[in-house]
């Protein structure tokens, strides 16, 4: 490794030595001398070896006509530039200079690494060079120059504005003499376009639709990548009324048929939210998209496929029924890989109804013989998921059965765990159902879940099943080498149910169960030994009503995504949350996954509190335990088995009983104390709130906190507004009140508001209260949102917006 | 949100970067170990090609034996950048000349390098149309567009080239002879159950074109689907003629296809790109007519011993015939030795794939071609359950024969010079998945 790196060493000094003598030469052919150091330079960059140490030379060289060794260049500083900030300044000087380069492409490759840099101190640098190049006389250059204005945006906004390079783009907008540029600075704009919006509050809506028209209509100009841009801010816009909607999407329907399935993406996108209000015509849109999407799936690569289809699950969710009879797009080939196959076999169970469940259920049957063990489960699992859904349950129970009789073990445990779902929520099938498990080989199952559901349907079942006891018993005999605790509580409590339906084949089981649980080092299991103990010291009756109580089936299963969760991923259509299916602040925000990671490290601390008290109500049932039994002596019957459990009990009462059990103290008190303990004082009362008279948030800030954070709180307050015509007197009345406009839009009788505020005592840049009002004038209504970062003052705040909205007039 | 990549890399299957560019500063330098640690050494790797770690998300995509990853920070468009990957190894491909793999992108990494400075700034796709980069990036180094005498190529026009607007065609190309070639290529899919009842089938087919045209032609284009020649009667006020009519799905066209046109005439008009591209794609579902069917057979013979009889029954046109057919009917893999007896063609047992291989290189129209085979295993009990009797799968082409019966009515070349064109059409359809369950 050492002679490694020293011979790396020796090979970069030896670069250093010939780059500079070739730095001032112009001896001929020493440009293609050039070009092959650059070319190891820049190969060893790539690999991760540092070659930083070779800036001077690499600039110094750079002075050369030759555009591949200036690109190779341009390429090394802009990777080495952030880490050597003051080595990257003697580029400037050389950027700078190709800047005013006489050929249009030097011109622009050189800005564009001038832009590239993101040093924060060579913004002022790059602000001239950036003001000229929006003046050149070349197209090319203007549209680098145009994309150079975004990536200073993004490390400088405040001297984006300061030299109203925004306002220029926007003169390019529309006066550029090229038309590509001018398709290229509105493709920046709408790169831009959350600045611009929350920048200009006076911006009414109608320059609003003005620039979304503009840009649906003349979608065609744009290159491919750009109208997936375009399409995507037409898909926030909201439209004024049902014929604008219908204007808009008239112009783009053509797009659905472009060869780029990002442009068609991006399309349906516009069209589902565009109609997200008006049901009828969203169902037509759900018919108009589908055979391009079933298009989608089966063209392209398989990753394609994989984006495409996962957009299709959220569509499918929320409206089955509309593809139940493409069900066949989603039968699996053999070669797709197991990643597509999987969300196949999710779409084959969500389009599953009442007319095309027997095929469905055949074809699944048909993966379910699968060599991927995976894919086998999916499929498994994915005929369990049907039947529960759909009410005809016939054909789907044989299937299943049948998956029993492959004496296959993997294929065994997925069965075993839908048939119990099954038989609780059609306990009508049990009786055919339990005849098959019955024949399952107990020694066969490994898994856990698996064990675990047979377990169960042998304690359920076990008047159907002859031999459940002596399967049960050997499950018990082999508890200590059982991993899992919900195996184990499982069979516990499937002892208890045969003892109390079988009781003298069963007893002896019973009384091993429950000794081999008190002894289980698992709390739960623990616990849970002790309590069916003493339900059967209340009597065995008590026991069964509590234990094996008449069961009803089970109506419907909790369903593990609700919907509010999917109409967030939707609003998010066409982005990696619909991938990932959850809405993107969970996997984005920095807050949010803080916060994951800040509760684990928590945790521990958080424990305390738990373990004492569980700690204290181990000792008072045990308490209460002792109580008991001094009081009735040794109880009856059941004495010979359930003698075993008392062994550890006289030295667990030894040890711990605190002084509180020991004086008797009434469990009731106790618990009360506990409770006591939990709530110690009551909740400090509603802090009050003063809102600093001039926050400071700029648009992006805003926008990121506004997607980032949760509806805190939304209501409807009346406001006498009838005679508002503009937003301006609102703005004026709030301002005085400290809260700010962000920006504001729209037309009598609608008007939106974005306002913000900031408590007054907050850290700079912290407190903040965002707010999306709309007021409805002729109803006299506002309909708020409030969004806070500190949730305290939530309350606090929305009176206080509330009582500003009441004095408004 | 758009693509917004925040970083490219290229890697081998060892991990090894072969490229990298970043295009912003929101991922750390690391974010490559992060790949190589928590995807490609791990079980992961096939399982699902968007992956998240940490704050970031990958998305890549195995090419050869290449994996080409792109990390973004934000909640991008996923399928974008798929997309845009798909294509840039379309436009790699098409400067090293057919071949993407490890060696290639070695031995052109300055190349892609420039490539990568173009197709894609500051994470937002840009023009990556391999006829207008190739104006000024080729294989030998730039040259810039601008450096030209005025009057060979005039800055503006240049301009417009590279800035991607009319990405498609330069003006002032001048050919000898104006040709035009014309194919139809489909593939079939087809899934079967052992029954012989179709589970599935479906026919993609795309239109390729090789333009060599003079000036800015306009080209029309007329097939016999059913709207296209529903549409047309209806203009002409007269019956359509009888015959055949096509229902496509779906279609999607080429950039240069005037969309507006289609959906209110329902003709195909255009002006082509120069050389080789693809004008539209389509999805056909109903009415298809299978090349071929498959009747197989096999019966296992107690523990050692299957005996497999395929017959394969050709439906198309006496006069045409298909080439390299390939019928693969997969046995288990403790496959000792088969023999085999087939009335044409070839068969053998390839190991390596757990195959009978049978070949035909080329097989006449309404034919019936069979063959038998015993299949000898080596006994394991074991081995024997994890069988899962794949499907057999096929491999053909079959010229001047579309399975979707489409057919071109006419096309039409307008230019302004007036010149005569010879047009070239040609049908070929090919096996997609074609799969039959045994």
């Amino acid at each position: 490794m050492n002679a490694d790196s020293g011979h790396r060493k020796g090979e970069i000094a030896e670069l250093k030595s010939q780059l500079r003598q070739l730095a001032g030469s112009r001896a001929p052919g020493v440009e293609e001398v050039k070009r092959e150091l650059y070319k190891k330079v820049i190969s060893y960059m790539t690999i991760g070896i540092d070659v930083s140490s070779l800036f001077s030379e690499m600039v110094m060289c750079s002075a050369t006509s030759d555009l591949v060794v200036k690109k190779m260049c341009y390429l090394y500083v802009g990777n080495y530039a952030k880490v050597h900030p003051d080595l990257a300044l003697l580029t400037i000087n050389f950027l700078q200079r190709d800047c005013q380069d006489d050929d249009p492409m030097i011109r622009g490759l050189a800005l564009r690494s001038l832009c590239s840099l993101r040093v924060m101190n060579f913004v002022e640098y790059l602000v001239g060079s950036l003001r000229k190049a929006l003046k050149d006389n070349n197209g090319y250059v203007r549209q680098v120059a145009a994309m150079g204005v975004l990536k200073l945006y993004h490390i400088a906004p405040t001297a984006c504005i300061e030299n109203d390079f925004v306002a220029t783009l926007k003169s390019m907008l529309s006066q550029d003499p090229d038309a590509q540029v001018r398709e290229w600075s509105r493709t920046v704009c709408v790169r831009c376009k959350r600045f611009w919006f929350w920048r200009e509050p006076t911006m009414t809506v109608q320059t609003k639709i003005g620039r979304y028209y503009i840009a649906s209509k003349s979608i065609k100009d744009f290159s491919e990548w750009a109208q997936c841009l375009v399409l995507d801010m037409v898909s926030k816009y909201i439209p004024v009324d049902p014929n604008e909607t219908f204007d808009i999407m008239n112009l783009l329907e053509d797009r659905l048929q472009h060869s780029n399935s990002a442009v068609v993406l991006a399309t349906i996108k516009v069209f589902l939210q565009l109609t997200i209000s008006m049901a009828d015509v969203h169902q037509q849109v759900y018919e108009r998209i589908k055979a391009p999407l079933l298009t989608l799936i089966s063209s392209g690569s398989p990753e394609l496929s994989y984006a495409v289809l996962s957009h299709l699950h959220l569509l499918v969710m929320r409206a089955p029924i509309l593809f139940s009879s493409d069900y066949k797009h989603f039968y699996c080939r053999y070669s797709d890989p197991s990643y597509v196959k999987k969300l196949k076999i999710e779409m084959l169970t969500a389009v599953a109804s009442e007319s095309n469940m027997y095929e469905i259920v055949t074809e699944l049957s048909e993966y379910a013989a699968n060599v991927d063990v995976g894919i086998t489960r999916e499929a498994i699992r994915a005929v369990g998921k049907i039947a529960l859904n759909l009410c005809d349950v016939n054909a789907i129970v044989d299937r299943l059965l049948q998956f029993l009789e492959m004496e296959r073990d993997y294929v065994t445990a997925e069965t075993l765990v839908l048939v119990k779902d099954l038989v609780r929520k059609y306990p009508e099938w049990s009786h055919d159902c339990i005849a098959v498990v019955g024949n399952v080989s107990s020694k066969s199952i490994q898994e856990p879940k698996a064990k675990a559901a047979l377990i169960w349907m042998l304690g359920e079942y076990s008047h159907d099943m002859l031999d459940a006891p002596y399967v049960l018993e050997s499950f018990v005999d082999n508890w200590l080498e059982e991993d899992s605790p919900e195996v184990r509580l499982e069979l516990l409590t499937a002892a208890a149910k045969i003892f109390f339906k079988r009781p003298p084949e069963s007893q002896k089981l019973l009384g091993a169960a429950l000794a081999a649980a008190v002894d289980d080092p698992d709390q739960d299991v623990h616990d849970r030994g002790l309590f069916y103990y003493r339900l059967l010291q209340q009597g065995v009756q008590t026991a069964e009503s509590i234990v094996n109580p008449p069961k009803k089936a089970v109506s419907d299963f909790a369903d593990i995504q609700n919907s509010e969760m999917r109409d967030r991923i939707f609003d998010e259509f066409n982005s990696l949350s619909v991938i990932y299916r959850e809405p993107s602040y969970m996997f984005l925000d920095k807050e949010h996954r803080k916060l994951y990671e800040f509760s684990d490290e928590a945790a521990p601390t958080d424990v305390l509190p738990t373990q004492k008290l569980d700690a204290n109500d181990n000792d008072l049932l045990l308490g209460a335990f002792d109580k008991e039994e001094s009081q009735s002596g040794v109880s009856n019957g059941d004495d010979g088995p359930l003698s075993a459990p008392r062994s550890p009990s006289p030295t667990l009462l030894g040890d711990s009983v605190p002084p509180v059990s020991a004086s008797n103290i009434p469990a009731a008190f106790g618990i009360d104390d506990l409770l006591g303990l939990n709530i110690s004082t009551p909740p400090p009362p509603p802090p009050s709130l003063v809102l600093s008279s001039k926050p400071v948030l700029d648009s992006g800030t805003f926008q990121k906190k506004w997607s980032q954070l949760p509806v805190a709180l939304s209501f409807e307050h009346p406001i006498s507004a009838q005679s508002l015509k503009t937003t301006q007197p609102l703005l004026r009345h709030m301002q005085e009140k400290s809260v700010q406009c962000m920006a504001s839009g729209g037309q009598s009788p609608t008007f939106k508001f974005f306002f913000f505020a900031q408590k007054a005592d907050g850290m700079p840049g912290t407190g903040f209260f965002l707010v999306e009002c709309l007021v409805h004038t002729s109803a006299g209504k506002a309909s708020v949102k409030v969004k806070s970062e500190d949730s305290t003052f939530t309350a606090a705040f929305s009176d206080l917006f509330k009582s500003a909205l009441s004095s408004f007039m | 949100m758009p693509v917004a990549a925040s970083a490219i890399y290229f890697l081998n299957l060892r991990g090894d970067v072969l490229i990298n560019r970043l295009y912003r500063d929101d991922v750390g330098g690391n974010m490559v170990d992060a790949f190589r640690t928590h995807i490609m050494q791990t079980k992961d790797l096939g399982t699902c090609p968007v992956r998240q770690i940490g704050g970031c998300s990958f998305l890549y995509m195995r090419i050869s034996n290449v994996y080409i990853v792109i990390v973004v920070s934000s909640n991008a468009n996923a399928a974008c950048a798929l997309k845009f990957v798909v294509e840039a190894v379309a436009l790699f491909k098409s400067y090293f000349g057919g071949a993407f793999d490890e060696d290639a992108i070695r031995n052109n990494f300055v190349l892609i390098y420039e490539l990568l400075d173009e197709i894609m700034d500051f994470g937002y796709p840009q023009n990556l149309s391999p006829e207008i980069l190739k104006l000024y990036i080729t294989q030998e180094g730039v040259r810039s567009p601008f450096s030209k005498p005025i009057d060979t190529r005039p800055p503006a026009n240049a301009t417009l080239q590279v800035t991607g607007a009319v990405g498609w065609r330069r003006e002032g190309l001048v050919y000898k002879k104006n040709e035009v070639f014309l194919d139809i290529v489909e593939s079939v899919n087809l899934l079967m159950s052992q029954k012989g009842t179709i589970l599935r089938c479906d026919v993609t087919g795309k239109i390729l074109m090789k333009c060599f045209l003079s000036g800015m032609p306009d080209l029309k284009l007329g097939l016999n689907d059913k709207i296209g020649l529903e549409k047309e009667a209806q203009v002409k006020a007269r019956p359509a003629k009888s015959g055949k009519t096509i229902e496509l799905d779906d279609v999607t066209f080429h950039q240069c296809v005037n969309l507006t046109r289609f959906n209110s005439e329902k003709t195909v008009s255009f002006v082509p790109p120069d050389g080789e591209f693809e004008l539209m794609k389509y999805r056909i579902t109903e009415g298809i007519n299978l090349p071929f069917r498959v009747f197989p057979s096999i019966k296992e013979l107690g523990r050692t011993r299957m005996e497999v009889n395929v017959k394969v029954k050709s439906l198309f046109g006496s006069k045409m015939f298909a080439l390299g057919v390939v019928v693969k009917v997969p046995v288990p893999k403790q496959t000792a030795k088969a023999s085999f007896q087939v009335t044409s063609g070839r068969a053998k047992y390839n190991a390596s794939v757990d195959c009978l291989l049978w070949k035909i290189r080329k097989f006449p129209g309404q034919a019936e071609l069979t063959m038998s085979a015993e299949v000898e295993l080596i006994s394991t009990m074991v081995e024997r359950k994890s069988w899962t009797r794949p499907p057999i799968q096929m491999e053909f082409q079959v010229p001047m024969f579309t399975a979707s019966g489409l057919r071109v009515r006419f096309l039409k070349v307008w230019e302004k010079s007036g010149y005569s064109t010879v047009e070239w059409v040609r049908y070929i359809t090919r096996a997609g998945s074609y799969e039959i369950r045994c």
